[in-house]
């Protein structure tokens, strides 16, 4: 139950994280695109501003010169006094009034009802001067100051309205960084949220992922502590039997037997008739005493700790073959006579059981058992000469007890064989 | 009337021990003189009865049988030993033979045998159960039989037979020479001729020989 719960919220905290990943992705890239345009929005701008600008000023350049012209001729005409040479034709001033309204109409189309009414008026006053021409008059310098001062205004108002357009694109730039910083600031500040979860979150699935490793580990030290204990209570519990087996069992046999036979020498002669039964008696006992003692060794070979392990060994090899099993020859090299009651008992096990598998299995018509004893290691080595078979895919209980055995004591254990090779199992055990 | 044998008897089990004290004591000129419970115990009495024959059995508490023979053997050689075991396997009849037992019986048939065991090794010959033999035989002919191998019996001579079983029963090089009529160097030389020739190392192993080929029981 805590452990789904705690799987459950391991997951949610995985789709969160998932989340804000595919959200900050999203914010990143309406802002990119957003900046983007933006830039192009403001871009197009400037470029309108900067084209309605050279088309004002270069208007402004040109009604101003033929403003000029056309009052200096005014001026001329008006300034003029008999007999100081020709006098200007009217004709030229309405031509230089032209030029001044051929001027007006390059100027753009006005943006702003403030430019419009002093296009307007300009016209209206340049009109006015032409009717004034067109009557054979000449325009009073009292409406010439006016048209002039028409014109100064117009530029006037020109320049200030490149300010405003300048002043107007630099606030939008300026708008334009602050948002592009907005979003940096957002995102920075979305993006190093996210890490700490995901650093949080990597934190919490280690020290999980630690927990259970720890877990693994302990439980895998328990699994085998607890087969070599049994192993241990195994091996204890077959010697105790064995002991008491051939002690009480065996002995209150041999006693049986003894006092039959005291029975049948101190049979009177006469008694024939009593004597096959005695005899029946005796048999049976001693059958039963072979029995007993053949449990008991399978149980526990008694040569194991009266003899030592090599005798015990070539007792094993010569009981394989009287059983029917392939012929045994056990090699010894260096074995300590006293060698540990453990490592004994170890040596004989291994030997039992590839003995038992190369007589049940291999079909090998004999089997070389070595032990060796040299620089403080024990080498067993159990070859036989029959099918064998393949190691990778079989692997019985007898192997896996053999290899729980060897690594009891930190020892490797080695199989060798493939199909129609033979087998060979070597045993690698350090001596304490 | 002959001296009685003086018999000291080992056993852990005390039925046993009884029993075979009785069976012992019906003989006439048999005297059992100590009792042991234990391997230990046996080797302390050897040294202060003194026996004659010790009769051990092998699966003894402290000290095992074998290793009671081995120092009651190294204290003095003049004790016949019998050893008292339930296995009929070489492994322990040729340590008990290597230890210095003359006798070994197996416990099945104790009771019929041991007058006899005791009677032979206090005459310095060697005893065996007859059952032993055979199963001993049987080991060596499934031996031969499996490995094709030839029986080295066949290759002593009717001189060395003879001196093979003499040695077997328990005889010095002397009483051989003497049995003989030949030099106790001739003796030795067939001797010699004879462990080579089976392959064997040491006086037991020429009696397990013996014993195995049913040539002494």
């Amino acid at each position: 139950m805590l452990k789904s719960m705690r799987h459950g919220t391991e997951l949610g905290g995985r789709w969160i994280l998932i989340a804000a990943f595919v959200a900050l992705l999203l914010l990143m890239l309406v802002a990119g695109y957003d900046s983007l345009s933006a830039q192009q929005r403001v871009q197009a701008e400037i470029a309108k501003l900067r084209a309605q600008r050279r088309a004002r000023v270069a208007a402004v350049i040109v009604i101003r010169r033929s403003t000029w012209l056309y009052s200096r001729e005014v001026e001329r005409l008006s300034a003029y006094r008999e007999p100081a040479g020709a006098p200007p034709a009217i004709s030229s001033v309405k031509r230089f009034s032209l030029d001044v309204d051929a001027a007006l109409t390059r100027y753009p189309p006005p943006s702003s009802g403030e430019e419009d009414a002093l296009l307007v008026r300009l016209r209206s006053e340049l009109g006015e001067h032409r009717r004034t021409i067109d009557s054979g008059q000449c325009p009073s310098a009292a409406s010439l100051a006016e048209l002039t001062s028409t014109v100064e205004r117009l530029q006037e108002l020109d320049s200030r309205m490149t300010e405003d357009a300048d002043t107007r694109l630099t606030q939008q730039l300026s708008q334009l960084q602050q948002r592009g910083t907005t979003f940096l600031l957002f995102s920075l500040g979305a993006g190093l949220l996210i890490a700490l979860g995901s650093l949080a979150y990597i934190l919490r699935l280690e020290a999980n992922a630690r927990i259970h490793l720890e877990q693994i580990l302990r439980h895998r030290s328990e699994l085998q502590e607890l087969s070599a204990r049994l192993v241990e209570a195994q091996e204890q519990e077959r010697r105790s039997l064995s002991r008491e087996l051939h002690d009480e069992v065996g002995q209150s046999l041999g006693a049986l037997l003894v006092d039959a036979g005291r029975l049948a020498s101190l049979l009177p002669s006469g008694e024939d008739n009593m004597r096959p039964l005695l005899n029946g008696i005796r048999e049976r006992a001693e059958q039963l005493l072979r029995e007993v003692r053949d449990i008991s060794l399978l149980l526990r070979p008694s040569m194991l700790d009266d003899l030592g392990l090599i005798p015990a060994l070539e007792w094993l090899a010569r009981e394989t073959s009287r059983q029917g099993g392939p012929e045994v020859e056990v090699i010894e090299e260096n074995v300590s006579e006293n060698l540990d009651e453990d490592y004994r008992t170890c040596v004989f096990r291994l030997v039992q059981e590839a003995l038992r598998n190369a007589s049940r299995h291999s079909g090998a018509r004999s089997v070389i058992v070595a032990v060796r004893q040299r620089e403080g290691r024990i080498f067993v080595e159990v070859r036989d000469g029959g099918k064998g078979f393949d190691p990778s895919r079989m692997r019985g209980m007898g192997l896996l007890g053999m290899e729980e055995r060897v690594q009891r004591f930190g020892g490797t254990l080695h199989i060798d064989s493939r199909p129609g090779g033979g087998t060979t199992v070597i045993a690698d055990l350090p001596l304490r | 009337m002959p001296q009685s044998i003086r018999i000291l008897l080992a056993d852990d089990h005390t039925v046993i021990r009884t029993g075979l004290r009785l069976v012992l004591e019906q003989e006439q000129g048999f005297t059992v003189v100590g009792e042991a419970a234990d391997g230990r115990q046996a080797v302390g009495l050897a040294a202060s009865l003194n026996p004659d024959v010790v009769v051990l059995d092998i699966g003894m508490p402290n000290l095992n049988g074998i290793e009671a023979a081995r120092q009651i053997h190294a204290q003095s050689e003049t004790i016949a030993i019998v050893i008292l075991s339930m296995h009929s396997d070489e492994g322990y009849i040729l340590r008990a033979l290597r230890a210095g037992a003359k006798g070994y019986l197996l416990k099945d048939s104790a009771e019929t045998d041991l007058i006899r065991a005791v009677r032979a090794v206090r005459e310095g010959k060697s005893f065996f159960s007859p059952a032993v033999g055979k199963v001993l035989l049987e080991d060596y002919m499934r031996k031969l039989e499996r490995t094709g191998a030839e029986d080295s019996y066949e290759l002593l001579s009717p001189r060395e037979r003879e001196v093979l079983q003499l040695v077997a029963e328990g005889k010095s090089n002397k009483e051989v020479a003497e049995v003989l009529h030949v030099s106790p160097y001739t003796v030795e030389t067939h001797r010699a001729r004879i462990m080579e020739k089976l392959n064997l190392k040491g006086l037991p192993e020429l009696i397990l020989f013996a014993v195995r080929k049913g040539i002494i029981s």
